[in-house]
């Protein structure tokens, strides 16, 4: 085998890559080209890396920055939006977070505004410092901890809505007959 | 320290105990023993976090997604070895080639070619393609143009008010024009931000401080941040544009 590390690598941090970049895209498909490419970089241009210490940072700062080159392009010529991921991911809503389907948490992280977005990601992958973290989005490390700060609050919220949301579910719809209706008659 | 100033710096400690030794967050650590309320705060927050990052890391991954990247792996594997066997059998013969061609593709291409060119667009520099004070505006203008627009700049000249902008092409590649009205010191001066994606310039670039040159009657300030080369560009001289950093 010409290059040992390669499997290593994939098997190491595909599953942190693919989540980061489906934090970014909101997108399933957009997410695993994103990690594919990444990986196809690691593969051609990888061996440009002299200091392979930095491995985990260029493969999430290669993500990262492909994420930012698609969505330009994607501003020029857009494609028309859909929320696949709430389609794709599970409906169900629990009372508490402990009991809250993985489907449902990341669908908060990706409702949290792109500002905070990224940071928060990266966080909770437990991959990267905050010092990483602000090396790997260029931001400096205030920044990073006030955008983490804020954006905690903001998925807290949303989970927050997401189990009273359960209350709503509880209301017994009235049947059919005896909805409002919007026929008029002449 | 305040329990507000110590629950900033803890919403940065990661829910295990990698960040334990981090010497940021030891006087925020050292709070939490000695206030109950904190520390009860803490310990919350921490199993939230830990909860959600467990969920995070149960989300479904496609199935098929790990076989992708190593079978793309086979395909490039091949072509990059005959690549790297090739330029071994021609390495002395392109060395001197390269040598020669590199001094030339620098003189032409790098970073020196850039500055040089650069320096030119702003003296020729006769109109904006988007007029515009608002620096939030004209950042949005760019996002929607294949220019670079994802770039932080410094404090002093974000905190100018704008004219417009105008997307250049050198060598194919785009840069970013800013043009930035500085009436703070009632002097009501121009200075222009260039921006281009950093490796669309082969070679070395400045470093992350700003390095300050004089071109006939345009001083500049050149510095670079990874992703991207920027320069700053005035007509009152380098120590005046120092005083931007």
């Amino acid at each position: 085998m010409d290059d040992p590390d390669f499997e290593q690598l994939v098997d190491r941090f595909y599953e942190p890559l693919y989540r980061f970049a489906l934090s970014l895209s909101k997108r399933e498909h957009e997410a695993s080209d994103l990690t594919q490419h990444t990986f196809y970089m690691w593969a051609t241009k990888g061996h440009q890396l002299r200091d392979k210490s930095k491995v985990k940072t260029w493969l999430f700062t290669t993500l990262r920055r492909a994420f930012l080159g698609s969505r330009r392009r994607e501003s020029r010529f857009p494609h028309q939006e859909f929320d696949s991921v709430s389609h794709e991911l599970p409906s169900q809503k629990a009372s508490v977070v402990n009991d809250l389907d993985g489907g449902i948490v990341v669908e908060a992280l990706m409702s949290v505004d792109e500002l905070y977005r990224a940071p928060l990601t990266l966080f909770y992958l437990e991959e990267h410092s905050y010092k990483e973290i602000a090396e790997l989005l260029e931001l400096p490390i205030g920044t990073v901890m006030s955008r983490l700060s804020r954006g905690k609050q903001q998925l807290r919220d949303l989970l927050r809505v997401t189990r009273a949301g359960t209350a709503d579910d509880k209301i017994v719809p009235l049947p059919p007959n005896a909805q409002p209706s919007n026929r008029h008659h002449g | 320290m305040d329990n507000e100033q110590a629950k900033f710096i803890l919403s940065a400690y990661r829910p295990g105990d990698q960040d334990a030794d981090d010497p940021q967050f030891r006087d925020a650590l050292a709070q939490v023993q000695h206030d109950p309320d904190l520390a009860r705060w803490f310990e919350e927050q921490r199993a939230d976090d830990a909860r959600i990052a467990e969920k995070l890391r149960s989300a479904p991954i496609p199935p098929d997604l790990k076989q992708t990247i190593l079978a793309a792996k086979v395909v490039v594997t091949p072509s990059l070895w005959r690549r790297r066997s090739a330029t071994l059998a021609w390495a002395a013969c392109l060395a001197l080639l390269l040598g020669l061609g590199g001094l030339w593709f620098r003189a032409h291409t790098g970073y020196a070619a850039f500055h040089k060119d650069m320096v030119q667009a702003v003296i020729d520099l006769d109109s904006l393609d988007y007029r515009e004070s608002d620096l939030a505006r004209i950042d949005e203008w760019l996002d929607q143009r294949p220019a670079p627009s994802d770039f932080e700049m410094p404090p002093k000249l974000s905190a100018l008010t704008g004219l417009g902008c105008r997307v250049l092409d050198w060598k194919g590649s785009k840069v970013t024009l800013i043009c930035l009205n500085d009436d703070s010191n009632g002097l009501r001066d121009k200075v222009h931000l260039l921006v281009i994606d950093a490796d669309r310039i082969p070679g070395s670039l400045p470093g992350p401080k700003p390095r300050f040159e004089e071109t006939g009657s345009i001083a500049t300030a050149s510095w670079s941040n990874g992703d991207h080369a920027f320069i700053l560009a005035g007509h009152r001289g380098t120590r005046y544009l120092a005083s931007y950093f």
